[in-house]
């Protein structure tokens, strides 16, 4: 019955053999199967949009950067064992990053959104404590050293940002990639929020080196 | 016939039906994009009360009236001080809850050009829980910058994770250019907590 | 006759209005308090409490609670002994005495209170700081003196609950409250409701 001419049957469908099906077809079977986990993964990385279509420039110290949602500026890096009124933990320093912040998107963001636009190029503490290669900064306002933990839009802060790192491991010289965002909804819970990283622009910067002494060991 | 593998059906068939189911998924996402999503529920949307300083506006939950809107570049809140590069624009405003206990968690500026400045990073809504036919003095503080205030509406809602199907309050602030001036000349606003009763509040 | 399938279509619709109800069970109908054990003032009201324990099995709780009586507050404990409270304008604060029998193995930390007045409002009993007093939350046990937590474990240094006693909730209201009956739950579904005498 299984080599009976199919027009045979009466019942026209046939029962689905997948492994029949591979063995009849073994490169057509091949390619679907490279052809669906191609598709899988493209879709789940994003989609077919280039993540970074210009490459990212370097930039001098002081250049006015645009980095969707933010405008800013980074001028200066020094290490430090202060930042603000937090002071480092014995055995680690700061290394702070002066510059400006405005957001030109016309909804409010939080910080975590800021510190997604930076990513320094050393290892630093988390602010959990635990060491990471993209540590998310403490960013703090100038005038008055509080913590920004969000930002409204038109409105330009002097801020510093400061990533923990061990006081034997200040670097010399810190580069930093600013990285702009696009606002789309999320795949997974269609919540309107800045993803696709693209670097959009690289700089250098001379930190400072730390004081001699930490000011409260003089205490 | 030689052809013992060929049991299942034939690879035309398989074809046309990745197709059919190809075609089918891309009918279907297009629909999905087409069709009102989850957010874009007409019905959800909140209902908006409008009105100006002094009037008392209906929320359903409660009754809200905005008594007085100041600014500052300065304000000072838990013992810190706060500088803002733009404006801080502080509005005092008193919810007397209706049938229940309530509250209102939820503030937000929005000028004329869309831009909205939430209960984000250093913005602070200072307001307590008080009882029926109690009224609360609570403060919203934002700051902005200083273009914004000729344009500048304030909404108030019960629930700040949530304002969907709720009734919202939007008051026109009346502020001018010539407030921005005052503003930036103004001392340092220390925020006072909420304050349950009729009392009108004290003159700092 | 096709069309004896018409007559299939007014049930087919209810049976799928039956069938989205389901979110009134998911989401809404076990938030309701809708299982009220109802009483009057100055009788013990048996209320059979369901609770959740920390494996999220239901579990009940048998108590009696008397409602002995809503009378004007007058002084709050404060960190250092009774203050007198201070009127503050527009506003009552109400101290709601309850007689409570429970087994002291029964976990009763955590309670709600309300006052719902004449005019059918319900004032919340909470934390607040009103005028110069801070008036604690409501709380349903003898201070120092608390059952075990929800898990079962004791409280440290707190001495076995008794198995009757008496505790004071404060509810601020506004000045026009006339109390009707207090409302008293811990979890949804159950609450008690016990009228004021004379009403």
């Amino acid at each position: 019955m299984a080599n009976g001419p199919r027009l045979d049957r009466v019942p026209t469908r046939e029962p689905f053999a997948p492994g029949a099906l591979v063995r009849a077809h073994p490169w057509a079977s091949g390619g679907a199967l490279v052809l669906v986990v191609v598709l899988a993964v493209v879709t789940l990385t994003g989609g077919w949009s280039r993540s970074a279509p210009e490459g990212a420039a370097q930039v001098a110290p002081g250049t006015e950067v645009d980095a969707a949602p933010f405008s800013l500026r980074l001028d200066e890096a020094s290490a430090r064992f202060a930042l603000g009124v937090e002071e480092a933990e014995p055995g680690r320093a700061f290394v702070v990053v002066e510059g400006a912040v405005e957001l030109t998107s016309p909804t409010s963001v939080t910080a975590t959104t800021l510190a997604g636009a930076l990513r320094a190029d050393l290892t630093a503490y988390d602010q959990a404590g635990s060491p990471s290669d993209d540590p998310a900064p403490v960013v703090r306002v100038v005038p008055d050293g509080s913590t920004l933990l969000g930002l409204g839009p038109g409105l330009r802060y002097d801020v510093e940002i400061g990533y923990v790192v061990d006081e034997a491991s200040v670097p010399e010289r810190l580069s930093v990639t600013v990285l702009g965002h696009t606002l789309r909804r999320s795949a997974l819970d269609g919540e309107l929020r800045w993803f696709d990283a693209t670097p959009v622009a690289r700089l250098t910067l001379d930190v400072a080196p730390l004081p001699p002494t930490r000011p409260t060991e003089d205490l | 016939m030689t052809a013992p593998a060929r049991t299942g059906p034939g690879l035309g068939h398989v074809l046309g039906t990745a197709l059919v189911c190809l075609a089918l998924l891309a009918v279907g996402s297009w629909l999905q994009g087409w069709l009102p999503g989850g957010d874009d529920d007409p019905a959800a949307d909140p209902h908006v009360r409008r009105g100006a300083v002094g009037d008392a506006i209906d929320l359903r939950t409660s009754t809200v009236t905005v008594d007085r809107v100041q600014g500052t570049t300065r304000v000072e809140q838990y013992g810190a001080e706060l500088v803002s590069p733009g404006l801080w624009v502080v509005v005092s405003y008193t919810v007397v809850p209706t049938e229940e206990n309530a509250s209102i968690t939820f503030a937000e500026l929005e000028d004329a050009r869309g831009r909205t400045w939430g209960l984000v990073g250093r913005n602070a809504n200072s307001c307590a829980e008080s009882p029926p036919g109690l009224p609360v003095h609570c403060t919203a503080l934002l700051e902005v910058p200083a273009d914004a205030l000729p344009t500048l509406r304030l909404r108030l809602a019960r629930l700040s994770r949530d304002v969907r199907f709720d009734a919202v309050a939007e008051v026109d602030l009346g502020l001018g250019a010539e407030d921005a001036e005052a503003f930036a000349a103004a001392p340092t606003f220390a925020v006072p907590a909420p304050v349950l009763g009729d009392g009108t509040e004290e003159e700092s | 006759m096709r069309r004896r399938w018409l007559l299939v279509l007014p049930v087919a619709l209810v049976l799928a209005l039956l069938a989205t109800a389901s979110r009134l069970q998911v989401f809404w109908w076990p938030e309701q308090q809708h299982d009220v054990t109802t009483g009057r003032q100055g009788e013990p009201v048996e209320v059979s409490d369901r609770w959740e324990d920390a494996d999220g099995d239901e579990r009940r709780r048998e108590l009696s609670v008397t409602l002995l009586e809503v009378v004007s507050a007058t002084q709050v404990e404060g960190f250092s002994g009774p203050e007198t409270l201070e009127p503050v304008a527009g506003s009552a604060v109400w101290e709601v005495r309850l007689r409570l029998d429970a087994d002291p193995d029964v976990p009763l930390s955590g309670c709600r209170l309300s006052i719902v007045d004449t005019d059918d409002r319900e004032a919340t009993a909470m934390s607040a700081q009103l005028g110069e007093t801070l008036l604690p939350g409501p709380a349903c046990e003898p201070e120092d003196r608390a059952g075990p937590r929800y898990d079962g474990t004791p409280v440290e240094g707190a001495l076995p609950r008794p198995p009757s006693y008496d505790v004071s909730v404060l509810v601020v209201t506004d000045d026009e409250a006339v109390p009707d009956r207090v409302r008293l739950w811990w979890e949804a579904p159950d609450v008690t409701e016990i009228r004021l005498a004379g009403r």
